[in-house]
């Protein structure tokens, strides 16, 4: 016997049959009785999957992939084709917030009609109203119809009703974007709080930075089966690979240059795209680190960005080479060229490789795109890539966002005397 | 296989709530409120009261109080069943986001009816108590047989809830099937009224019998109406056939609410 707050999945499967054209009328199941056409798709596959009590698990994985599912599976929403499904304890299911609510009635109806669908008897939520009704912070609107209520206050009041369900197990699926930033943050806590509690929560998300706060076990699903499972620091890297293989397909390095799909170029050279008089061109560009020419790094890993140039007629006179990393909406991280740094490249006749080394790339988080130019030191453009390629970067310490800070935290201790705390994560080599 | 004990401990609560909200939903926002259950039979009774008393000549005393009988029975179980049909679509969102016994939406639904329809009584019963036509003692069986025809509307609510979900022509079809239903049924005239137009005795025990709701509708206008005990088979009828719908209804209800959550 499972102890309470844990879920077993044991193989299970779990098909949807995607009807071409579904007949939901009597006439129509009558009249294509027997071929009526539709394709089964699998949104689980044979999974098996433990969860143990207290233990907080992000589900994530890419539109369609199952997540969904997998909890309505648990709630016992869906059924299962085949497999057995374990759950022990009280489950209290956030799927959406707010169902049940019934637009012409009070928010009081509303809260007790909200609390029963979530398992609650009357004393309880008798019990629990003022705490619900401080927590949403709707004291003056709580004997209005919930119809007057904005969408964020609606919300509030759902949220603060599901907070004082009292499970073994809560399942949450991509809600806690609730009412503002404040707001948000004491829907946190709270789900803190259940978590250290003892807790069990499964959580569906796309927000890789959710996950990472919230679980510390993270599972990667993908067309119905478990990808990956483990925590989430090891686990996010694979998803954000899954999302970059779907996205941006041949966003690769720009092996022969190949530019940013979105990128229209006004000209292409040499069957380069880019534009610019042509004279050098820019004949691939691209970023390797130590596991060869990638996009995907580690932070802090050593990178370089390379840029072969080839001139087909011998340009005696000096060129300026140069890159921009910036984010897709074109906020710049860093630009600079050959010139600006002293380095000076007098004519090209041929091919030539130029490298940008970066001793420990100064990134945490996100994906980068990188453009690259050669020019005249008087401005005249060459050739113009923009963007040319891009790149991922993924976290190797704690901490969200573009750029990690390196530093420590200092406690001062009852004493008065400083103790570095063990924080630390060194970043320069 | 799944923590059932903790879904009935809470069944009740929910139960209760969503009677009330279905009960409210229905005449919240309307001046007269609850009093439309008065008001509509009562018009209806006017109308049906002019064409059959007044230019067709019934020869039932009290006329107008014998159709307003029959149709608290109608009402509780044909409006009963109509209000279950639309029940789990209603609450699509509901059934898809949360997991509780989904029964209890098309109870709740048939349970609100029954107590908008019980309310037709604070007229009739006074009113036939005053102009009784037999004993008063047969009106104790009222709640007897009121009781079967809930039972009886409960599982064919059930079994059209559900079926609802996957073929939504149900409530389609209830509406059309309705007035007809309505009319083979007696409550504007009684079996005995029409035997003289009717003299085949089949097709009068077919309208009978092969009604399920007749039995019922004629036992509670003996017990109400006419102060005379309902007849045996009236009574026996009635309550076979709310045992047998219930097993209907609650079997075809699990059976189909497995994949509710898909369909809708």
């Amino acid at each position: 016997m499972l102890p309470p707050g844990s879920i077993r999945l044991m193989d299970v499967t779990r098909t949807f049959r995607v009807y071409h054209d579904r007949g939901r009328t009597l006439k129509e199941v009558f009249i294509r009785r027997g071929r009526a056409k539709y394709t089964e798709r699998y949104a689980l596959r044979n999974v098996d999957l433990d969860i143990g009590p207290g233990e907080r698990v992000g589900i994530v994985g890419r539109n369609g992939s199952g997540k969904s599912t997998m909890l309505k599976l648990i709630a016992g929403i869906l059924p299962p084709q085949s497999g057995d499904i374990e759950v022990r304890g009280e489950v209290a299911s956030m799927l959406e917030l707010g169902s049940g609510f019934h637009p012409d009635f009070t928010g009081r109806e509303n809260v007790y009609l909200n609390g029963t669908i979530h398992g609650l008897t009357r004393q309880q939520v008798d019990e629990r109203f003022d705490d619900i009704v401080s927590f949403s912070e709707i004291p003056d609107y709580i004997d209005m119809p919930v119809r007057t209520y904005s969408s964020g206050m609606q919300l509030r009041l759902a949220f603060a009703v599901a907070a004082h369900v009292t499970p073994d197990i809560l399942l949450l699926d991509e809600i806690l974007a609730v009412g503002d930033e404040r707001f948000q943050r004491k829907c946190m806590q709270r789900i803190e709080d259940f978590a250290n509690g003892g807790g069990t929560i499964v959580f569906v998300s796309h927000e890789a930075s959710t996950v990472m706060s919230i679980c510390d076990r993270a599972v990667l699903l993908d067309n119905g089966s478990v990808l990956a499972d483990g925590p989430p620091a090891e686990v996010m890297p694979d998803y954000h690979r899954l999302l970059s293989a779907q996205d941006d397909p041949g966003y690769v390095p720009s092996v022969e240059g190949v530019p940013a799909p979105e990128m229209t170029p006004r000209d292409a050279i040499d069957g380069v795209p880019g534009w610019g008089d042509g004279r050098v061109v820019i004949r691939r560009a691209w970023i390797s680190g130590p596991g060869g020419d990638e996009y995907r790094f580690m932070s802090g890993e050593a990178v370089s960005i390379n840029l072969e140039i080839e001139a087909s007629e011998p340009v005696a006179d000096e060129v300026v080479l140069g890159f921009r990393v910036h984010l897709s909406d074109a906020t710049l991280i860093f630009e600079t060229d050959t010139a600006s740094e002293g380095v000076v490249m007098s004519g090209v006749d041929g091919t030539r490789t130029v490298a940008f080394v970066i001793d420990a790339l100064p990134l945490h988080i996100g994906w980068f795109e990188v453009s690259v130019w050669v020019m005249s030191p008087g401005g005249a453009v060459h050739h113009h890539v923009e963007p040319s390629f891009g790149f991922h970067v993924y976290p190797s310490r704690a901490g969200l966002g573009m750029v990690p800070l390196a530093g420590h935290w200092t406690i001062s201790p009852v004493n008065g005397y400083a103790r570095s705390g063990a924080a630390a994560t060194e970043h320069d080599n | 296989m799944r923590a059932l004990g903790g879904e009935a401990a809470h069944a009740w609560p929910l139960f209760r709530n969503l009677t009330i909200r279905a009960l409210r939903q229905r005449y919240k926002g309307s001046l007269l409120g609850v009093l439309w259950t008065l008001v509509t039979p009562l018009i209806m009774v006017g109308a049906y009261w002019v064409v059959f008393k007044f230019l067709f000549g019934s020869p039932i005393p009290n006329y107008a109080l014998f159709m307003f009988v029959g149709m608290i029975g109608w009402g509780m179980f044909f409006t009963g069943i109509q209000m279950a049909s639309g029940s789990i679509t209603g609450n699509a969102p509901l059934i898809t986001k949360v997991n509780f016994p989904r029964e209890i939406v098309p109870l709740a639904a048939v349970t609100a009816n029954g107590i908008t329809t019980a309310v037709m009584l604070v007229i009739a019963v006074p009113l036939c108590l005053i102009l009784r036509q037999g004993a008063w003692l047969p009106i104790l069986l009222m709640p007897v047989v009121l009781a079967l025809i809930f039972v009886m509307t409960l599982g064919l609510g059930l079994i059209v809830a559900g079926l609802n979900v996957y073929f939504r022509d149900i409530e389609h079809i209830l509406t059309a099937i309705g007035l007809p239903w309505f009319f083979l049924t007696p409550i504007f005239y009684t079996f005995a009224s029409v035997s003289k137009t009717v003299n085949q005795e089949w097709v009068l025990n077919l309208l009978h019998y092969g009604n399920p709701i007749a039995p019922g509708i004629v036992a509670l206008q003996d017990a109400l109406f006419w102060g005379q005990w309902p007849a045996w088979g009236d009574l026996l009828y009635t309550a076979v056939a709310a045992v047998v719908l219930m097993i209907a209804g609650g079997l075809s209800f699990r059976h189909l609410k497995r994949e509710m959550a898909v369909e809708l």
